[in-house]
């Protein structure tokens, strides 16, 4: 007996879903229905955990992923409900900020979205900003930056982050299951971004590196909820021993 | 208040044992996309699995020759692992030259638990955009 992919209800809405079991070579592809084809650069290790979970392991320095802006026109949400979740164990990289996926630049009129992690002293952040070239300083012209944030993203372990959030209004953050207290001035609607999308690295893919290690990147176009966030903590957990 | 406890910790564990089951329900799904042909530039990885995370079932492979034109030659081969810590042994040599009568191809893959590869040799012609998919339960 077999279950069928689409018919799984954590499955509906999927756009880009990364399980990394390739376990070789440059290319790790999708088993969404898009089949976006995610190149790897540098490349990040093949690396299998002690439960034969095959996850790629980030250097922090030269590592990403990438597929062209032209093959994820789907994964361009401006004014869309979308969803991420992530399992990572991510380290210091010296540097506070460490761009877990985005598409998204620095032009006014096309940011994107974006999702990172950050440190500052003892604060362990992630963050999902749009509209990142907005002004901060009145007189603001236009859309304002505009980010929701939650703390508590403890480094050099296995967790499961998950980012909900319903077009035009707030977005909400899942770690392990359990949603977040969270830090937001309000997040506007992400413009179109002809930027590609990328993994582990700025959008100019020279910076904000992330370092340490990642399974299953995945993206919706809907707003998952609370069970959802529940539902894969406890299907997936025990592959990490959280 | 005790047995309420002993209550709980038996319903969490029945809960375990049933997502355990419900994860243990394979999932039928599929991934593919367009490998650009290297004429004689060797084999290709078209699909490749190298340590599946338990048993899985590879179930066929899918490739369009439809681009294939009088001169081409293009070999696809299926290697497998049998047993932790092996080799990928060749298990499957298909040679397709010339104009196809009939152009997608399926390749039939058989249930898995150390990895499976299948690749793509265009030994003459011009180079090909070929378009495939696998279909696999997990």
């Amino acid at each position: 007996m077999a279950k069928g992919y689409d018919k799984l209800s954590l499955d509906y809405g999927m756009v880009l879903d990364l399980r990394f079991d390739e376990g070789s070579g440059l290319i790790t592809r999708d088993k969404a229905k898009p089949h976006h084809e995610v190149d790897l650069v540098g490349p990040p290790a093949w690396v299998q955990t002690p439960n034969n979970v095959t996850v790629l392991d980030f250097d922090g320095a030269t590592n990403y992923l990438e597929c062209p802006e032209a093959e994820t026109l789907d994964l361009d949400f401006t004014d869309d409900d979308y969803s991420i979740a992530c399992w990572v164990n991510w380290e210091d990289t010296g540097i506070a900020g460490e761009i877990v996926v985005g598409r998204y630049d620095l032009d006014v009129a096309h940011s994107g979205w974006e999702l990172y992690l950050a440190w500052n002293g003892a604060v362990n952040s992630l963050t999902l900003r749009h509209h990142h070239a907005g002004t901060l300083v009145p007189p603001i012209t236009g859309n304002p930056r505009s980010a929701c944030y939650s703390v508590g993203w403890t480094r050099g372990v296995w967790c499961l982050l998950m980012v909900s959030r319903t077009g035009g209004g707030e977005a909400i953050h899942y770690r392990n299951g359990v949603a977040l207290t969270m830090v937001t001035g309000g997040l506007v609607d992400p413009e179109t971004c002809s930027e590609d999308l990328v993994v582990g690295v700025r959008y100019t893919k020279n910076a904000t590196w992330y370092k340490g290690k990642m399974w299953g990147l995945r993206v919706w176009n809907r707003a998952l909820s609370l069970f959802d966030a529940q539902l894969m903590f406890e299907m997936e957990s025990h592959l990490f021993e959280v | 208040m005790i047995d309420k406890i002993g209550t709980l910790r038996w319903i969490k564990r029945t809960v375990d044992q049933i997502f355990a089951l419900v994860n243990s329900i394979l999932t039928l799904q599929d991934t593919g996309g367009t490998l650009v042909s290297v004429v004689a530039g060797g084999e290709q990885d078209i699909y490749r699995v190298e340590t599946p995370m338990g048993v899985f079932k590879p179930l066929c492979l899918k490739i369009d020759t439809t681009v294939m034109a009088a001169g081409d030659s293009t070999t696809i081969r299926v290697y497998e692992r049998i047993r932790s810590g092996g080799g990928l042994v060749l298990s499957g040599t298909f040679v397709y030259a010339g104009v196809q009568a009939i152009p997608m191809k399926t390749i039939t893959l058989d249930p898995n638990r150390h990895g499976v590869q299948v690749t793509l040799d265009q030994t003459v012609g011009v180079t090909k955009n070929y378009v495939w998919a696998v279909m696999f339960e997990v």
